[in-house]
């Protein structure tokens, strides 16, 4: 039980950091990035290279990887989000470039670095922790607390810096918040900062587990968007619990039922939960509130 | 004689024609891969052109009801009609159970859970032993009579196919043409303006979507049985942004744009494979461009091109 409850936790860590950058992405700018998951096999890429070329010593390859997942971040930014924003069907049109950009993406690193996965090395060490006799990785403690960490700041940055002022703002009325003068693209651009840090740290830490592929970025993506609809696109708290909620639904149906079952009932579970609450998490607390 | 009519009748001549000019099997493949990719996106375009409804789950109808059909052929040894009508049958179920709750969300919603069926089903696919996990399912009934062999055999399966995309167009042009798709697109543009017209709009969505994933589901059997086999490679990420690709050049709401843009870019992947994963980047690059600078894709330009002559004419 142990077992099931340290995965359950250090996979809603990671999913977390993936749907956070999502979520925060459909708040602030109404863009749902599905290059996204390019952008971590990206990231992933960026943290091998630094760590064959450079140095194993784990700043680096965090450093390679975040470096990464923030140029492509910036890039997506330029090509997609500022040609396309205030035009005709721009929900429609953003995702299908984000999916264009996701099939140039994936089919270059195929063409440079070939189809076999790559091994990172265990840039954290090789110790572990040993946790009412079960044993538990550094790669897993160093994931929990650094995904723990980055979700406490960014709650922090949202609700007190202008940065988080300018966000809220945006995601609840944009044109209130062009009213107030806040530029939409300069603090797009912030966002998509900050989404390419959390992508590349989250590419990083799950390296060790998955290896780095062309194909990498594809089930974070999937676990991703599942944990942001849960959650309510746009709401932090939200993500945060349905995170730990299909954490917790994953890590037991894989120990129980057997890994193939893993998504069909994950995605029962949301068909069902949607349909109740069609907001998510999210609605769900703000229903509470009122 | 409406437009359309004269299409249809130059592709069925073009379908006849080709078997005749060409007499390599390769060719007569890659001509059928376009048939059979092109009735998909038809479907896909009646649902996300025609009703707006944002949907990705075309490749999980398509191949769910393909395995179903393969699995059916080969407990059973049904021939290949028992395995057509299997795949319309589970297309149609699937199309409900996924229209359903699915119709109830709004569009963000709508896309996210349909993009994350097809990575459910094809992951549950290549994980289980009734679906012959990683290599599919091999040796059903076939859509030709075991006396014929050789390129014979290849040519009729070609007019299978093109018969197959003409039966499936027809259908395109019977439900876009028709009350119901200016009902849906009443809806799509402006759904107050729909609700005041007494239009049932939850009812045609649900109509559109079942019928057009029976229509998939069919599909589905007739990909199995042509290949004779099915595998999970059907549902896999990438070939379905392939597809999407090719609805999104075709304009999503021509039909003779999206045959169009399916057979460019089948060609092209075919002809330039020796530079590997690098047509697929030039792909996307189009793809990407046609989003950021045209919304109508090939058949937009078309009909602009048509507007700009017959506006010539008037004067």
């Amino acid at each position: 039980v142990i077992g099931v409850l340290i995965s359950a936790v250090t996979l809603a860590s990671i999913y977390m950091l993936v749907a956070a950058g999502l979520s925060l992405q459909w708040g602030g700018l109404g863009f749902l990035n599905l290059a996204y998951g390019f952008a971590f096999a990206a990231s992933g890429y960026g943290a091998y290279w630094a760590a064959t070329n450079v140095s194993e010593s784990a700043w680096v390859v965090l450093l390679g990887g975040i470096a990464v997942g923030v140029l492509i971040s910036v890039a997506v930014c330029l090509v997609i989000v500022y040609p396309l924003e205030n035009r005709p069907n721009w929900p429609m049109r953003s995702v299908v470039a984000g999916l264009a950009a996701a099939l140039i993406g994936t089919n270059v690193l195929l063409g440079i670095f070939g189809p076999d996965p790559k091994p990172l090395p265990a840039v954290f060490g090789a110790w572990s922790l040993t946790i009412a006799g079960t044993p538990v990785s550094a790669n897993t403690v160093v994931t929990i607390v650094v995904a723990a960490a980055v979700i406490a700041v960014l709650l922090v940055t949202l609700s007190t810096t202008r940065f988080g002022l300018a966000v809220r703002t945006l995601t609840q009325n944009p044109e209130g918040a062009e009213l107030v003068g806040i530029n939409r693209r300069t603090v797009g651009m912030q966002i998509m900062v900050v989404c390419g840090v959390l992508v590349g740290l989250s590419a990083v830490l799950l390296a060790p587990i998955t290896f780095v592929s062309p194909q990498a970025g594809l089930l974070p993506l999937i676990k991703g968007i599942v944990v942001a609809l849960v959650g309510g696109l746009g709401s932090l708290r939200g993500t945060a619990i349905a995170a730990l909620l299909v954490g917790v639904v994953e890590a037991s149906t894989a120990q129980y039922l057997g890994s193939q079952y893993v998504l069909i009932v994950l995605f029962g579970l949301i068909a069902l939960f949607l349909v109740a609450r069609p907001r998510g998490v999210a609605g769900a607390l703000e229903e509470i509130r009122a | 004689v409406p437009k359309s009519a004269w299409g249809v009748l130059g592709l069925v001549a073009l379908a006849a024609l080709i078997p005749l000019s060409f007499s390599s099997s390769y060719v007569l493949g890659i001509c059928s891969i376009i048939c059979m990719y092109s009735a998909i996106n038809l479907m896909w375009a009646l649902i996300i052109g025609t009703a707006g409804l944002p949907s990705f789950a075309t490749m999980a109808v398509v191949g769910v009801a393909g395995y179903a059909a393969a699995r059916i052929s080969l407990t059973f040894s049904a021939g290949w009609p028992a395995m057509l009508i299997t795949g319309a049958a589970v297309g149609a179920a699937g199309g409900l159970l996924i229209a359903l709750p699915a119709i109830r969300l709004r569009g963000v919603y709508f896309m996210l859970l349909t993009l994350g069926l097809v990575q459910m089903c094809a992951s549950f696919i290549s994980q289980s032993d009734v679906f012959g996990r990683q290599q599919g399912l091999y040796g059903t009934a076939s859509i030709i009579p075991e006396s014929i062999t050789g390129i014979s055999a290849v040519r009729l399966s070609f007019y299978a196919a093109a018969a197959l995309l003409v039966l499936v167009l027809l259908c395109y042009l019977v439900v876009d043409g028709g009350s119901l798709g200016r009902r849906l697109r009443v809806a799509r543009e402006n759904e107050p303006f729909a609700q005041a017209l007494g239009i049932n709009m939850v009812r045609d969505r649900l109509v559109v979507f079942v019928v057009s994933s029976a229509v998939m589901g069919l599909i589905g059997g007739f990909y199995a049985a042509f290949y004779h086999s099915i595998s999970p490679s059907l549902l896999a990420f990438d070939l379905g942004l392939l597809l999407l690709a090719m609805v999104v050049l075709g304009g999503m709401e021509s039909p003779f744009g999206i045959i169009g843009a399916t057979t460019l870019v089948v060609v092209v992947d075919a002809w330039l494979v020796e530079i590997g994963a690098m047509r697929l980047v030039l792909v996307g690059i189009v793809m990407l461009g046609v989003t950021l600078v045209a919304q109508g894709g090939i058949g937009g330009i078309a009909g602009r091109l048509g507007q700009w002559v017959s506006a010539g004419e008037d004067q």
